[in-house]
């Protein structure tokens, strides 16, 4: 196999390559791959060996696996402003005209200025060295360098990338992994006929089976493969490939689908399923020496794989370094492509391995109980150095361009090790593995520990018997996986690190992706980190992209060995989903632009956008602010359109006040157990002020309640306590009044509500609803209600204010709410916004959930009166706590400045002059009043400071500064309320 | 709504979105009362007559919604309730009704509302429910396999929105 084939010679003969040539570009130059190429195969194939530098001491760096759990090779993809950073270059699919970077270098990837200055000192940026240094002056002096030289891609100012699509699958059984563990599985439990769903993160099934010589059934491993799939097809279970499950929790597990490796059509899978098998494999891990991170050192099983799936050899005299038989597996595959094994190191004194004995046979250097010391060579390998573990200092040289490392395998337990799972270590593995295992989850295969393929598919086998039981159906029949030929039982002697001396092991690389060494960890150690997940924080090991893969049982097992202590003791640290790393706008499905929340609209807003509303979003729903030609700013238009309602009148859209049917013949004594004031004594036709406790004596919400007959009620909410008041109502009708004959309904869009308000607006109502109405609304009195028609269509009249002045609210269907609006504003009344209201009902002291905090209790806001008129609600009980009457306890009153013209804001903190920094409470609301022509507002202060008259200061030094101000009444306009009652 | 409402001729997924004339809400004290019969005591039970819209929809406990309330009915829950056996509550124009028709080429496609919910899930044991979608509180309704999504007014825009963002066609016809 030649590794730079011609295009001449067609596509090479790699089992993903499906047709080609195409040309792409790194860091500026133009190479060619092939159709089905990852950016790491179709560069490697091109000669380059050179894709990134670290992270922290920038160092130069190929790929070192084919899989998310490289730590290496993180390309940018496409062009600044929307390419894509961070994207690993060995799931990446290359297209036509694909551009591709290298990141973390400046000014190129061969010549970087920081390494250079970070180079040589690179034993000053040990673990942790961050907690030690940039201290003085500041932390700020700092920032700017370490911003810029810090992190690995940039992020894009833009993107143009469509949304995710989500689905919400139902099954049975979801499977993670499509190697022959997860085959068997699915295939085993999809026979009993349950549903089942397979993913697999690559686009292809089988897992190491794709290059293991392995015979099952009778069948090669290619076509093993395909007749299960085929018989997988047939038994409806769902296929997902390219798609990683991130996240397994009980009964819902989440999968992420990306074709090509690349963000742009990806799928968010959300799938619900009471049974998970984890059959995710095992991640392969390397060993620590000097300069185990050169560019050319790879792991051995990405060797394998870059063989049969791109038909490239990872080096034409590669060295083969590890510490198990399935060295001499590949060893012999590579040979048989055509590669000139220069040595194959192996840390074991004894292998029975008749591979092996074949590959001596052929003249094959094998070195037993040797390790290699250190590899050589700059940029990327040249060399290795390797020795005798029982003579290091008697050394020799291999001169090599690829050196495949292999340390074993670690099973893939992030999944198994949330909700309980505890890892447990395998001495037969020198691995860990998940146990303690939910009911809902299960782990099998590799995953589980097996590493040679017969013992993967018995324990298939297992997990089919204990899935179908699981799941109360019964196993079906069918013939046993027999295995008949495999890559070798691996015969695993666990073997982390090369000897070295204290300053080499600045040298030995654990984690790559953090520039994490030996030497780190023994600095952690020294400085007195004990536990693995401390020492994980501090020194960064296994923080990266890919979670500790390769990196977090090797350093594991070199912490137990610096502290003599065994690997079962030291343990594991514990990785959280997301299992892979994937892009927010996938965790975001369907939530993003439009959809990251509902804008509720009431039934008049067409006729705020003919009105040229400013439309804004509050409490969930869209509602106008103000109405552009009343002014270009809130608070011009908020002066004109609150002076003409004072002047002659106005209409509001309310639609978004709660409205709550309560009835019943319970339904009065009902509203006397929660209403501050008792629901039984209101007459119909009547409403009156009305006020919710939480059962902690904190006002809940306030409103209106109506009488409409003798068993039905209204009650009105604030616009954005609606649901709470009624989730309130109900649980207290299911509990404390469960049985009675209550029933409590919104129906607050079944009603559109418009203010009419101002010296004019009876006038305009009589007008707009014609004759039948004149009499009512010649007689009704302030607080009552009259329900009619009007166009045939139900009209409730109420009048009542929140303006201060003469006012209505008509509650009418949606479907005519649009009409009304348009006669009224024929009858000479126009639309006034929320910020108009604002200012009408701070002149009058009346309340919003800006003084109803959360924080108030009645006797901090109300007046005495309704405190008298106080039923037996829910609530009342905890008012007599002492903290209500304290005498620091806030009190509600008004607030003018003291120059009758400087500007105050809601916020501002209230202090005593000689005391500016001891709040006795703060500015709740402040509006600029036109009719009193300052600025006036609402506050809750300390009531032994609250005297009317008494001089504070409003301090906002954020803002604006401090402004001097009177404590005044709460009702700043009409105090005797004369204006209400025309 | 008539049989026509149930054939889509087009190659997309199509919603077409009705606001019913009169609609109501039915809350019953007693749940062994069974004012609509035996069959509306079973949760997420929906009454319809073949051809006909809905008649009621058991939706909350307790609780049932009458998107389309005629007389006879209206006159049986109206009788009930001066028996105080329950409340009729008006709530014309709470309600907007969207159907989901599937595309005439049918073949194995996923269902919009399958970014949203476990279709299969949520209905495999009633015929309705009332749930939480796309943020919106909706019930969902299956007849006969087609399903149809009863959101509360306010929320309509952001929902029809959602829905065209799934490249479903909307279609708002009235009543």
């Amino acid at each position: 196999m030649n590794q730079n084939a011609p295009l001449t010679q067609g596509t090479p003969d790699g089992s993903r390559l499906t047709g080609g040539p195409l040309t792409f570009t790194f860091d500026g130059k133009r190479y060619t791959g092939f159709l089905g190429d990852s950016a790491s195969s179709a560069l490697w194939r091109a000669g380059v060996r050179l894709f990134n530098r670290s992270i922290k001491y920038r160092r130069l760096r190929g790929f070192l696996a084919l899989g998310p759990e490289d730590p290496n090779a993180l390309l940018t993809v496409g062009e600044y402003p929307a390419w894509i950073p961070n994207v690993p270059a060995s799931q990446v699919l290359i297209t036509e005209g694909m551009v591709l970077r290298s990141q973390n270098r400046w000014p190129t990837l061969r010549w970087d200025l920081a390494s250079m200055l970070l180079g040589p000192g690179a034993s000053l940026w040990g673990a942790g060295f961050y907690y030690k240094t940039f201290i003085w002056p500041s932390w700020k002096t700092y920032e700017g360098l370490i911003r810029k030289l810090a992190g690995l891609g940039y992020a894009p100012a833009g993107s143009d990338l469509p949304n995710p699509k989500v689905e919400h699958p139902v099954a049975d059984v979801v499977i993670a992994g499509g190697g022959p563990a997860g085959l068997a599985i699915a295939r085993g439990v999809a026979r009993s006929g349950a549903r089942v769903i397979l993913c697999e993160r690559e686009p292809v099934l089988g897992g190491e089976l794709e290059f293991e010589a392995a015979v099952i059934e009778g069948k090669p491993a290619p076509r093993w493969v395909q007749t299960t799939r085929d018989e997988l097809s047939d038994l409806g279970v769902r296929v997902l490939t390219q798609t990683t499950v991130i996240s397994a929790n009980n009964g819902i597990t989440i999968a992420h689908g990306q074709p090509a490796g690349l963000p742009g059509s990806d799928t968010l899978y959300r799938i619900h399923a009471p049974l998970f098998i984890n059959a995710m494999g095992a991640v392969e891990r390397s060993i620590a020496f000097i300069n185990n991170d050169r560019p050319g050192v790879i792991l051995s099983g990405a060797a394998d794989r870059l063989l049969s799936r791109y038909g490239v050899l990872a080096g034409q005299r590669p060295v083969l370094f590890g510490n198990h038989d399935r060295l001499y597996d590949t060893a012999r595959r590579l040979l048989q492509a055509g590669a000139q094994i220069q040595a194959i190191v192996d840390t074991r004194t004894d292998s029975q391995s008749p591979v092996r004995a074949e590959l001596q046979g052929r003249g094959i250097n094998c070195l037993s109980g040797f390790t290699v010391l250190r590899a050589q060579g700059h940029p990327r390998i040249k060399a290795v150095t390797v020795a005798h573990l029982n003579n290091p200092r008697s050394t020799q040289t291999i001169a090599t361009d690829a050196l495949l490392v292999s340390g074993g395998w670690s099973p893939a337990v992030y999944a198994g090790l949330q909700n309980g799972g505890v890892p447990r270590y395998s001495e037969p593995v020198a691995a860990f593995v998940a146990e303690g295992q939910p009911d809902w989850r299960l782990c099998a295969g590799a995953a589980a520990g097996h590493l040679a393929l017969d013992d993967v598919l018995v324990d298939a086998q297992v997990t089919v018997d204990e899935s179908v039981r699981r799941l109360n159906r019964t196993t079906a029949s069918g013939s046993p996986w027999l295995v008949q030929q495999a890559d070798a039982v691996p015969q695993l002697i666990a073997f982390w690190r090369s000897p070295a001396s204290r300053h080499e092991e600045k040298q030995q690389f654990v984690d790559l992706q953090n520039d994490v060494t030996v030497a780190d960890l023994r600095q952690a150690l020294q400085e007195g980190f004990v536990d693995i997940e401390h020492i994980k924080r501090y020194t960064t090991l296994g923080v990266g992209t890919e979670q500790g893969r390769t990196g977090g049982t090797l350093g594991a097992a070199i912490i137990a060995e610096l502290r003599t202590e065994p690997l079962a003791e030291v343990g594991i640290s514990r990785s959280r989903g997301p299992f892979q790393p994937t892009p927010l706008m996938v965790i975001s499905g369907t939530r993003l632009g439009f959809g990251l929340r509902p804008a509720r609209l009431t039934a008049l807003d067409q006729a705020h956008q003919q009105h040229a509303a400013e439309m804004e979003l509050m409490s969930g729903w869209m509602r106008p602010r103000y109405y552009r030609g009343n002014g270009q700013d809130p608070f011009a238009a908020s002066v004109v359109e609150a002076t003409r309602v004072r002047a002659t009148g106005g209409i509001c859209d309310a639609s978004t006040l709660g409205k709550i049917e309560i009835a019943g013949p319970d339904a009065a004594a009902f509203l006397d157990g929660l209403y501050l004031t008792p629901g039984s004594t209101l007459k119909i036709g009547r409403s009156r002020y009305a006020a919710l406790l939480r059962e902690d004596g904190i006002v809940l919400d306030d409103g209106l309640l109506l009488r409409l007959s003798s068993d039905r009620f209204v009650a009105t909410t604030s616009t954005s306590h609606t649901a709470h008041v009624l989730a309130h109502l109900e649980f207290y009708k299911d509990t404390q009044w469960a049985n009675q004959r209550i029933s409590v309904t919104d129906v607050s869009e079944a009603w559109s509500v418009i203010v009419v308000a101002g010296p004019q607006s009876r006038q305009a109502l009589v007008s707009t609803l014609g004759t039948s109405w004149q009499e009512t609304l010649k007689d009704l009195t302030h607080m009552g209600h009259q329900s009619g028609t009007w166009r045939d269509y139900p009209l409730r009249l109420l009048r009542a204010s929140f303006t201060g002045e003469l006012a209505y609210e008509l509650h009418c269907a949606p479907a005519i709410a649009s009409s009304l609006w348009s006669e009224l504003v024929a009858a000479g009344l126009a639309p006034f916004g929320l910020e108009a209201l604002d200012v009408l009902r701070v002149e009058k002291g009346y309340l919003t959930s800006s003084e109803l905090n959360g924080q108030t209790a009645p006797a901090d806001v109300f007046a005495s009166s309704m405190l008298k008129a106080m039923g037996q609600p829910v609530g009342k009980a905890m008012l007599n706590r002492p903290a209500f009457s304290d005498d620091n306890r806030p009190v509600l009153v008004g607030v003018r400045a003291c120059d009758g013209k400087s500007a105050f804001l809601g916020g501002a903190q209230i202090t005593r002059p000689e005391s500016p920094a001891h709040s006795l409470g703060y500015v709740t609301s402040s509006v600029f009043s036109p009719q009193l022509k300052e600025w006036i507002g609402l506050a809750l202060v300390a009531r032994n400071q609250a005297s009317l008259g008494t001089e504070l200061l409003a301090r906002d030094p954020i803002r604006g500064g401090d402004t001097p101000v009177r404590i005044t009444g709460s009702v700043h306009f009409d105090p005797s309320h004369e204006r209400i009652r025309v | 709504m008539n049989a026509a409402m149930n054939e889509n001729l087009t190659d997309a997924w199509t919603a077409i979105c009705i606001t019913p004339a009169v609609c109501a809400e039915w809350s019953e004290f007693n749940p062994a009362s069974g004012v609509l019969g035996e069959a509306a005591k079973t949760a997420g039970a929906v009454s319809r007559k073949p051809g006909e819209p809905v008649e009621w929809m058991h939706h909350a406990p307790n609780r049932w919604l009458l998107p389309n309330l005629q007389p006879p009915l209206r006159d049986l829950l109206l009788t009930a309730e001066t028996r105080q056996c329950g409340v009729l509550t008006q709530v014309s124009g709470k309600w907007q009704c969207i159907r989901l028709l599937p595309p005439k080429t049918t073949h194995k496609l996923r269902h919009p509302l399958g970014a949203g919910m476990p279709v299969e899930l949520i209905l495999e044991q009633r015929q309705c429910a009332a749930i939480v979608l796309f943020d919106c509180p909706v019930i969902v309704e299956s007849d006969d396999g087609l399903l149809s999504v009863w959101v509360e007014s306010s929320y309509l825009n952001s929902f029809l929105e959602m829905l065209k963002t799934l490249d479903v066609k909307v279609i708002v016809k009235a009543d």
